[in-house]
């Protein structure tokens, strides 16, 4: 049963390129191949004209050119074009409905967002589609402190860790005027106090078991929050700090990953600046999507970082491999080594440049979407 | 000689040729007044260059830029006229479905002078080399450099000019971010915030020359927009399609009216002429008339009355109105009628009620839900402008439907796809190839995407035979790239902006 399903080589002359009709249903135990003209490893290894062989929904090698008898035998997937791990988006509202915020109370420390993921949601589906195979579904930074975020795929009700990070906002998103705190001197009193006698996830966090996702946005705001982080020996990840890379030293001092992004239409090109200082720092970067993201704007992030100048490899990396240290699954995703779960995306060319596209996705060596419909 | 070369690109899709036989008659009456233009179909580029009587708007200048880029160690002082080059291009993309290999391009005075194989470099002057040679893009629609108060001026009026509202204090750091990423020329239109926008403009990116110098063309269009509705009804909305498109009737009528005056003046003339001839000739016996009615009305002790004629009473031009005017110039074609329009019931209302308007040039612009009107849009030809984001026009409430994928099956269905960045203002115009390479990676041809941001956008604002192609006497707006076009690993080498040097990497 050789070639069971085979790809009409997805060239660049044929922009949609699609399966042959009626891809069969694979259990996720079988063992196959993927030969494909390029095949992204991690950052650094590309394979040229290789062969990934998946088992049991992992990976279990990636042979080159010279290697390739070594597949004989096993059903192949021709594809003409790139395959690379999915892309993980390190923070996101994906799947939620907007259920994110506790909207009474400041310090929702036990709200767990993995309780309001609607695994069947379309958002899913359409980062799914973009070659998204796993997000961090995160509440936002409304909160001081919101909740915890959840690691999910983008296919399959698969949970990563339900406990990914606490989020916890010393910013402007988080001061009302109808409850507390109404100001940043009362946030940071809060906070010290919910630190002082610390329970449940906040003793996780204070005790360096649990990581934080920082949301912060001004630069003032950045700066009390690495004077927080350092004190408290926080570990995790800032989000949203736009201009984190004007401190990137002390950024870099805190220990802390920086998720930055999305950029879109118009970001200014400070911004973009700041992730290449960061990089410059060598501070762990991953992007992460908003409210009303689409999908598509991930990569988008990534290539215009590169454009003003980051390297192509860090901004991969930060699309897969460093999101996956980011949240300490670096060995389950975010790489095509031997061992990783076999989430994989078949492009049409290389993954950063914008004009290929997904021909299709695989999500734990199931065949998850891509062929014409 | 000019090597033409095979063209590279896949999915080979010429411009619509159809165009072309609509050029000879717009260029066969270069000398007839603007409503006897016949439009309908867009004119082409060689037609396209626009009769003289269009206005170029003055506005003041901008401040004096040339000292502040001299203090940054600027290549082109802005008293001067823009260097001598010359430029070796491993590939030149002549216009999108026309390639050449290995040409040399020779640049004068900020035009292109001579484009051949064996052209060689005149002595002392400096050479540039390139494997690959563009047209700089033209961003279909943007609100760059318009004063922030414009963007959402809800008492625009048609005649409101956005060449009016540039703001001479654009900072040129920014331009040369949107230069240095392939955009040198941008069509200003401030109907993104607001219902009319008013006229639209086509202004040149150059950091270092003034506003002034910078406008291609100051009424390239006249923009009104549907997508800023108040109302979530969705009869309410369908009829203010049908309101804001009221006004161009005034228009017509308007014109009518002034032709009817025009008419009525002449004929007037006319018979006074014949009038005044006929007095001349039998002066004589009228002068003894006149002598004796005045005697005879002496003797009779009446009073002599002098002879009215009815040519005496000249015809009554119309009120002038200068809104009325510009949508004159809409309701004849002269000017491109720019309407953004996101629902699909906005769009079948406003197809619906352009229709009787036979020579007005409309561009359907956002066109979030435009796919179901292909057929009749190319049918039609009607151009779309779209903004190929990922969120469409980033506006909230019209972005449910938006899709990738819309530019490619626009085109598919014979409609002419433009590109504009949406009119979001800032460095948005910088986006616009990322946006044109996404367009691409969800399936529109790389040779039409250059088109979307070249020789269409010039030729349907009326720029073709300045901008959006490397040819013989077009202005050197020219992009010289280490790789094909929308690659995100292609550098830009440099920018000539008007011929003058504005990026070098």
């Amino acid at each position: 049963m050789k070639n069971w399903f085979l790809f009409a080589g997805a060239l660049l002359s044929a922009p949609l390129a699609a399966f042959a009709s009626g891809v069969p249903a694979v259990a996720s135990d079988a063992t196959f191949a993927v030969s494909a003209k390029h095949i992204v490893v991690d950052g650094k290894t590309t394979v040229v004209d290789g062969v990934l062989i998946v088992e049991r929904g992992k990976v279990r090698e990636v042979l080159d050119a010279k290697q390739k008898s070594k597949a004989a035998g096993l059903p192949t997937v021709e594809h003409g074009g790139w395959v690379s791990a999915g892309m993980i988006a390190a923070r996101s509202h994906l799947g939620t409905r907007g259920e994110v915020v506790e909207p009474k109370r400041s310090i929702a420390a036990h709200a767990r967002v993995v309780d309001v993921v609607d695994f069947g949601h379309p958002e899913l589906n359409a980062a799914l589609e973009a070659g998204i195979t796993t997000v961090v579904v995160a509440p936002d930074g409304s909160n001081l402190i919101g909740g915890r975020t959840a690691v999910v795929k983008t296919h399959g009700r698969q949970v990563l860790d339900p406990d990914a990070h606490l989020v916890i906002a010393p910013s402007a998103s988080a001061l009302r005027a109808n409850r507390e705190p109404t100001s940043f001197a009362g946030a940071m009193a809060m906070l010290r106090e919910q630190f002082e006698r610390p329970e449940g996830p906040v003793a996780e966090v204070a005790a360096g078991k649990l990581p934080v996702l920082l949301e912060v946005s001004a630069r003032d705001e950045l700066q009390r929050a690495l004077e927080f982080a350092l004190t408290h020996k926080l570990r995790g990840a800032l989000s949203h700090a736009a201009l984190a890379g004007e401190l990137a030293a002390d950024v870099k001092r805190s220990g802390l990953a920086a998720i930055v992004g999305p950029f879109g239409v118009g970001t200014h090109p400070r911004a973009l600046d700041s992730v290449r200082a960061l990089a410059a720092e060598s501070v762990p970067l991953a992007f992460g999507l908003d409210w009303n993201s689409a999908p598509e704007e991930l990569r988008l992030s990534a290539v215009m970082c590169v454009r003003q100048g980051l390297s192509s490899e860090l901004a991969w990396n930060a699309l897969t491999s460093h999101a996956a240290a980011v949240l300490g699954l670096q060995e389950r995703i975010g790489t095509l080594r031997a061992g990783c779960d076999a989430d994989f995306v078949l492009w049409s060319g290389a993954p950063l440049e914008l004009t290929s596209h997904v021909d299709a996705v695989f999500v734990g060596g199931v065949h998850v979407f891509g062929g014409r419909k | 000689m000019l090597a033409i070369a095979s063209l590279v690109l896949c999915g080979l899709v010429t411009e619509p040729a159809s165009a072309i036989s609509a050029a000879a008659t717009a260029n066969s009456a270069p000398g007839k007044i603007p409503s006897a233009v016949t439009t309908g179909a867009p004119a082409p580029d060689d037609a396209a260059a626009k009769s003289p009587a269009k206005k170029s708007a003055g506005k003041p200048a901008k401040p004096d830029k040339a000292s502040e880029d001299a203090a940054q160690g600027s290549p082109a002082p802005a008293e001067e006229a823009p260097p001598t080059l010359f430029i070796r291009a491993g590939k030149l993309y002549a216009r999108p479905d026309r390639v050449l290999e290995g040409v040399g391009i020779l640049v004068e005075k900020g035009r292109v002078v001579a484009i051949g194989a064996d052209l060689q470099a005149p002595k002392d002057v400096r050479k540039l080399e390139a494997p690959v040679v563009c047209a700089g893009f033209i961003d279909g629609w943007s609100s760059f450099a318009l004063d922030p108060a414009a963007y959402g001026d809800e008492r625009a009026t048609p005649a409101s000019a956005a060449i009016d509202a540039v703001d001479p204090y654009v900072d040129s750091r920014w331009e040369r971010e949107i230069a240095r990423a392939g955009v040198t020329s941008y069509r200003l239109q401030a109907s993104a915030g607001t219902r009319v926008g008013g006229i639209g403009a086509l202004l040149r990116i150059n950091p270092v020359r003034t506003t002034a110098e910078s406008i291609l063309l100051g009424d390239c269009s006249v923009g009104l927009s549907l997508a800023i509705s108040r109302s979530g009804d969705v009869f309410e909305r369908a009829a203010e399609t049908e309101r804001v498109l009221s006004a161009i009737s005034d228009g017509w009528s308007y014109l009518e009216e002034q032709n009817e005056y025009k008419h009525e003046l002449a004929e007037w003339e006319k018979k006074i002429a014949e009038k005044r001839k006929e007095l001349d000739d039998g002066f004589k016996k009228a002068k003894k008339d006149r002598e004796k009615a005045e005697t005879e009305a002496k003797d009779k002790g009446g009073e002599f009355k002098e002879k009215e004629y009815k040519e005496d009473k000249k015809p009554k031009a119309p009120r002038y109105d200068e809104d009325k005017e510009v949508l004159a110039r809409v309701a004849n074609g002269e000017l491109p009628l720019v309407v953004e329009a996101h629902s699909a019931v906005q769009i079948r209302s406003l197809l619906a009620s352009v229709e009787r308007f036979k020579r007005a040039r409309l561009v359907l612009a956002g066109a979030t839900e435009a796919a179901p009107f292909a057929k009749q849009l190319a049918e039609r030809r009607i151009p779309v402008l779209l903004a190929p984001a990922p969120l469409g026009f980033y506006r909230d409430s019209n972005s449910a439907n938006a899709t990738l994928a819309l530019a490619a099956e626009l085109e598919e269905a014979g409609v002419e796809v433009l590109f504009g960045s949406g009119g979001q203002g800032g460095l948005a115009s910088r986006d616009l190839p990322l946006l044109a390479a996404l367009a691409i990676g969800h399936g529109m041809s790389p040779q039409s995407a250059l088109a979307a941001l070249t020789t269409r956008p010039a030729r349907i604002f009326d720029v073709g035979s300045r901008v959006g192609s490397v040819e013989l006497g077009r202005d050197a707006d020219l992009l010289l790239l280490d790789g094909e076009p929308f690659g995100a690993s292609t550098k830009v080498k440099y920018v000539l902006c008007g011929g003058d040097l504005v990026v070098e990497e």
